[in-house]
């Protein structure tokens, strides 16, 4: 079947961990619409939010390998685009995990240490682009 | 005597325990708004009104101050629930059920006890 969007996959160009690691905008940029991080699936849509906010692109890995130190686990997130439905200047990037065996009480609990693992050392104008959403499956 | 947009709360929870979609919606949008209006206020009575260029980005400048406040936690938080209630309102492709209103509510309710330990 024909792919409109050709995958790019990075792991030849990036290691598999990213934190504290300065990514090339360029790199990022040139690449095919469709993005593939290390097991990421990314949608055009998506591919195109981070060509627009290289700032986010370059601190996924650490961001996800925060958000999973966190958790105790490795979960690849689903990423999606928030569009703000009141004001549609904004959009962020969410990362959205869904998680086994978890009541909600708990994820509650857990989500306090996400967010302070997450944002703590993120720059503002990266904080405000950007959402962590837990849930159960 | 204003509104107290804790009421929504209660509103939240008496419609998650319906038994329509419409009602589960319902009850998502409400908590969403409950503790959103209630931070709202919170923040404009300590650091003064927000300027706004147009109505509907009150929504994320709440949530940008919240981050500049480093409120992580609530900031986080109240980012999923805004999610929930989007999809909740706007999204009519999506099933939305009693475990989602549910949940949301617990969201809202814990979102409010990190208010009242923070904010």
């Amino acid at each position: 079947m024909f792919d409109p969007y050709p995958q790019a996959t990075f792991s030849d160009t990036i290691p598999t961990t990213l934190s504290n690691i300065t990514i090339p905008q360029t790199i990022v940029q040139r690449k095919a619409p469709k993005i593939e991080f290390v097991g990421l699936k990314i949608s055009p849509e998506v591919s195109e939010f981070l060509n627009n906010n290289p700032s986010v692109t370059i601190r996924m890995c650490e961001i996800t390998d925060k958000v999973n130190n966190a958790l105790g686990l490795d979960i690849v997130p689903q990423l999606e685009i928030i569009h703000d439905e009141e004001s549609d200047e904004f959009s962020k990037l969410a990362f959205v995990y869904g998680i086994q065996g978890k009541t909600y009480d708990d994820l509650l609990k857990i989500w306090d240490d996400v967010a302070e693992q997450v944002y703590t050392n993120l720059d503002l104008e990266t904080s405000k682009r950007i959402s962590i959403v837990l849930d159960t499956v | 005597m204003p509104f107290d947009p804790l009421e929504f709360l209660t509103t939240a929870k008496n419609l998650s325990n319906g038994n329509t979609e419409s009602q589960f919606r319902t009850s998502i949008s409400r908590s969403y708004y409950s503790v959103f209006l209630l931070i709202r206020d919170k923040i404009e009575t300590k650091y003064g009104k927000f300027q706004l260029k147009r109505h509907g980005e009150i929504h994320q400048k709440v949530n940008d101050k919240l981050l500049e406040l480093r409120l992580f936690k609530i900031a986080s938080k109240l980012d999923g629930l805004r999610k929930n209630r989007r999809d909740a309102d706007y999204f009519l492709s999506l099933t939305i059920g009693q475990n989602d209103a549910e949940n949301s509510w617990k969201l809202a309710n814990n979102i409010y006890q990190l208010i009242q330990a923070s904010l």
